[in-house]
């Protein structure tokens, strides 16, 4: 049981910017082992602090705890900036819960969300959803629509106006649009169920289902009179952890990344009680019950994660991936053109990591062969539906094969992606030459 | 001051049940099918003493093949005698049902919240819950067995202690009742009650924590065990439904629905190598089969499940509020805090353990559906959610107390008053106006109660109605809006699909036929009426002689049958 899955945008990034010291997929591969170390740093501040402030036990076991999870392993296997963050956060984290101090909470959790705003912003130049609707002009929409709705009701109740008014305003819909950007964060389902979500949401598994029963009992230790240094850094995590989550716009498992350690804790504190001797056969059966339920969780998610990957991860690295291994094998030279598709991301990166060679032939953007006739003797690789032209519904003819090889394409190789992720061109990726 | 109080609690209730009740008849804008249902069957048995099947007094109402619990449907019958058969008298007992409710949930804040100002605040936010209002205003059975388990509850809570002798059966009596009053309004309470009662009980976190079972046993024996008797007595009192009607048919809707069918073999399939699903050792079914029935039961304390998020079975269904889930925003947050504060409290006394045993046992009947989170099935736990919301407040507000000066624990006190009151405001409104337009559609079908009465203005003229609509049950609505005679539904009740058949269950009686719209073939015959949602091409009417055309808008102004008369 191996696991591939291919290098990410933010890896692409920094591989090309360190391109002149090194080559090849080692260059992945150090970048990888970058993110474990740092990611491995992180959780030793995070020991070292608990260590000090609680105990050396429920340390170790908080430790081992985020270490076993799914999240913990894609984190430094594929998102190298998620992993400074961490390493940057829990080092500010450390030095300033040398011992845990009510006062600091708010400094510690200040500094997170105004360095988790910059850090995010300079790396996607884009606004959280939560930041954008402040501007007001989402909840101007949503009053508008809402107006506009209820003027076509046939027989409704006649509100005045004026009263209307006090409820249907934009800075009321303003508060109803923020704290409807909080609550997702309080979400068991992607926290705690994610490896049976309900939503069938794309993300990877947090905590195995086990964990919400320690965690739950972990709530009544936590507030046990012994534990207030506990209760001090649980707070200012789960604010951090909340300000990341608003922030930030990645898949749902980077968002909550940092939840990580509050839960970790709490789950560290039941599992620490339930290890101590004479605490009656009941209690230790039920919880070595979650124990083997926990342990078993783990190994059977890793392998789900290992063998559906695509179904787990986002699905655009291996549409390039599968693009750049299969023109590898093709003798380029016979062509003039190459146009590799642009619609899920950005080719040039994976180029440069695929291929020495990206210059000339090379056009990376998304094409339309539908509109524009193909040049000869010109390699393209995009979706079926830049092929045979988009359908605003996603829904593309299902005998594209012969409609694309009669317009005079030779397919050279398909895949079917498993998720959409380039609505309106279909699921299949599809690579063909013009002679 | 105490008099203040005690207006304040009052006035609360008084408008708790003026905006359940308010215009009514208008919205929800047209009665949905199990409203149709319970409201004709209430009908036919106040007018003959039996139902669309003729069943005398029953205790099930057969009506889609689904076995109804009729205990709504009896209720009804004097608001349907007195105000005839319309959406106010059959959603008013709803409507009691959700204010009698408060009352029940006020007696709980009481054993809670110590500050009776702070309680009256929290009592405020929780009678005006879009839950609250939304399953109030619809004849749903679930709200009204969701009331008299609050109700049963409330005395199991209140006589635990039971040391005292006198007028124990009564008070066994009392709880068995209201219980069985809930188990005969709607099927969930039939599992719930008995999983309720056996782990107040049982106490079973009180075994954990005590960790020790010969001790624990003596004390179920010497203290618990009276709790027998309100179990048995619930028992005997429900046994009739299921000798009254065929048990397996009382069953239906669980066989439909069960979670152990569906998800089958409940790892992911991709995973599951083997051909016997049980020897899957890398992915076993029962691991996965365990967390999802820990997840659906825990669903229901999923923050954003009970304050944001909208399932696609929720959407487009009678339960679906827009705009929210079943709490206010703010309140499911709190909710939260006061689980943390529930679980802290756990060993300390029994009334906290009470509530999390009224969360699992009222969860326990719809995790055992293939639905993930479903408000309709699990509504005998909303109240129980209340408690936990209203100690979060009290949590929420100590903090702001002992963290904060005078004067700006004042303001900030302000301001949440006033944020709610308008939170209130936008509930109401959405409620009133705003859901008629979103839930406009499957569910609430639109173009029965405009068209029916058109129809039956004319249809004495003409020999044959023909129905063409796409809904299974339509024949309902044709019944409940036009109040029609019970008595010749009832000579029908042989040539209707039989018990256990699913699907179409529309049938032929008096002047109608149930059939597709075919005008080409249809335009030949004379004297005849043909309803129809589907297409329809006006000029091909307009251009056959002796044809008419008439159209019904719905609820929101959109074109939605054809009453076409052909002389």
């Amino acid at each position: 049981m191996g696991f591939f899955y291919p290098p990410t945008e933010d890896q692409l990034r920094l591989i090309n910017f360190a391109d002149s010291f090194f080559s090849g997929d080692i260059r992945l591969w150090l970048l990888r082992v970058v993110s474990l170390i740092l990611l491995i740093i992180s959780l030793f501040f995070w020991f070292q602090t608990i260590k000090k402030n609680i105990n050396k036990n429920i340390a170790l076991i908080s430790i081992f705890l985020i270490f076993l999870t799914p999240t913990f392993f894609i984190l430094w296997y594929s998102h190298p900036f998620d992993c400074l963050k961490i390493f940057i956060l829990l080092t500010v984290f450390y030095l300033m819960f040398g011992k845990s101090n009510e006062k600091r909470l708010l400094g510690f959790a200040v500094f997170s969300i105004i360095f988790i705003s910059i850090f995010s912003f300079s790396l996607t130049q884009e606004r959280s959803s939560f930041i954008h609707k402040l501007s007001l002009s989402d909840a101007q929409k949503e009053l508008n629509i809402r107006f506009d709705a209820e003027d076509k009701v046939l027989n409704k109740v006649d509100i005045p106006l004026n009263l209307k008014r006090i409820a249907y305003n934009k800075y009321f819909i303003l508060y109803k649009q923020l704290v409807n950007e909080i609550i997702p964060f309080f979400d068991f389902e992607t926290i705690f169920f994610q490896e049976i979500h309900p939503k069938e949401q794309k993300s990877v598994v947090l905590f195995v289902w086990p964990v919400i029963f320690l965690f739950l009992f972990g709530i009544y230790f936590l507030f046990k009179k012994e534990n207030k240094s506990a209760r001090i850094i649980v707070l200012s995590l789960s604010i951090v952890a909340l300000g990341n989550y608003l922030i930030s716009i990645n898949e749902p498992y980077r968002k909550f990344e940092m939840i990580l350690f509050p839960i970790s804790l709490v789950t560290a504190l039941t599992i620490n009680e339930g290890m101590k001797y004479g605490i009656g056969w009941i209690r230790k059966s039920m919880f070595w019950v979650c124990v083997v339920f926990l342990i078993y969780g783990t190994g059977t998610n890793y392998y789900d994660l290992f063998n559906r990957t695509d179904f787990w991860l986002d699905n655009r690295p291996i549409f390039y991936d599968y693009i750049f291994k299969t023109i590898s094998k093709e003798d380029l030279e016979k062509y003039d053109n190459i146009y590799i598709s642009s619609i899920v991301g950005n080719p040039e990166l994976y180029c440069k990591f695929y291929r020495n060679d990206c210059q000339e032939k090379f056009t990376f953007k998304s094409f339309d062969l539908s509109v524009n006739k193909s040049e000869k003797k010109s390699l393209y690789a995009g979706f079926a539906g830049e092929f045979i032209g988009s359908d605003f519904k996603n829904n593309i003819n299902s005998n594209w094969k012969n409609m694309i090889s009669s317009s005079g394409i030779n397919i050279l190789g398909t895949m079917k992606m498993r998720d959409t992720i380039a609505y309106k061109y279909g699921n299949d990726v599809v690579i063909g030459e013009a002679k | 001051m105490k008099k203040l109080y005690s207006l304040a609690v009052i006035l609360i209730v008084i408008l708790g049940l003026f905006l359940r009740a308010y215009n009514l008849n208008k919205t929800p804008p047209s009665v949905n099918f199990d409203e149709a249902a319970l409201g004709y069957n209430a009908y036919s048995i106040l007018k003959t003493g039996k139902d669309e099947y003729g069943n005398f007094l029953p205790l099930s109402l057969r009506s889609f093949n689904d076995y109804k619990p009729a205990l709504y449907a009896y209720l009804s019958i004097p608001l349907i005698a007195l105000m005839g058969l319309n959406e106010t008298s059959v959603r008013l007992v709803s409507a009691i049902a959700g204010t009698v409710s408060l009352v029940f949930l006020y007696f709980f804040l009481c054993e809670f919240i110590k500050n009776k100002w702070l309680r009256l605040f929290v009592f405020a936010i929780l009678s005006f819950e879009p839950w609250r209002l939304h399953f109030s205003r619809v004849a749903f059975e679930t709200n009204l067995s969701a009331s008299f388990f609050i109700a049963g509850s409330w005395y199991l809570f209140k006589f635990r202690n039971w040391r005292v002798q006198k007028g124990k059966v009564l008070k066994f009596l009392l709880v068995s009742f209201l219980f069985a009053l809930s188990a005969y309004s709607y099927h969930s309470a039939r599992v719930a009650v008995p999983i309720f009662i056996t782990l107040w009980m049982l106490d079973p976190f009180k075994l954990i924590f005590k960790g020790k079972l010969i001790p624990y046993l003596n004390w179920i024996v010497k203290k618990r065990s009276f709790f027998l008797y309100p179990l048995v007595l619930f028992i005997l009192f429900v046994i009739p439904v299921f000798l009254a009607t065929n048990s397996s048919l009382v069953l239906t809707r669980f066989r439909q629905e069960n979670i152990f069918d569906r998800y089958f073999p409940y790892a992911p399939k991709e995973l599951v190598s083997s051909d016997n699903a049980w020897l899957n050792w890398k992915s076993h079914p029962v691991y996965y089969f365990t967390g999802l029935l820990s997840g659906h039961v825990l669903s229901y304390i999923s923050p954003i499940n009970i304050g944001q998020r909208i399932y696609h079975w929720i959407r487009g269904s009678v339960q679906y509020i827009p705009g929210f889930s079943m709490f206010g925003w703010i309140e499911c947050i709190v909710f939260l805090f006061g689980l943390f504060i529930l679980l802290k409290n756990i060993k300390k006394a029994n009334k906290y353990r009470f509530v999390l045993y009224w969360i699992i046992a009222g969860a326990a009947p719809a995790a055992v559906t293939w639905n993930w989170f479903h408000p309709l099935r699990s509504l005998n736990i909303y109240p129980a959610l209340e408690i936990i919301i209203a100690l979060g407040f009290v949590g929420i507000f100590n903090w702001i107390k002992s963290v904060t000066p005078k004067i700006i624990k004042r303001v900030i006190f302000g301001v949440i008053g006033l944020v709610y009151a308008v939170t209130i405001l936008f509930i109401v409104f959405n409620e009133y106006n705003y859901s008629i337009w979103e839930n406009n559609g499957e569910y609430q079908p639109g173009g029965f109660k405009e068209g029916v009465s058109v129809l039956k203005s004319i249809q004495d003229n003409y020999d044959q109605v023909i129905i063409d609509s796409p809904h299974a049950q339509s024949y309902i609505f044709f019944l409940f809006y036009q109040s029609f005679p019970p008595e010749i539904v009832q000579q029908y009740a042989d040539k209707r699909p039989k018990p256990g058949v699913e699907g179409n269950l529309n049938f032929d009686f008096y002047k109608y036929k149930f059939g597709m719209y075919d005008w080409p073939n249809q335009k030949n015959n004379s004297n005849q009426i043909i309803w129809t949602s589907s297409e329809v091409k006006e000029d091909e009417i307009n251009n056959t002689s002796g044809a008419k055309i008439i159209w019904v808008d719905n609820a929101v102004k959109k074109k939605a049958t054809a009453i076409i008369t052909k002389d």
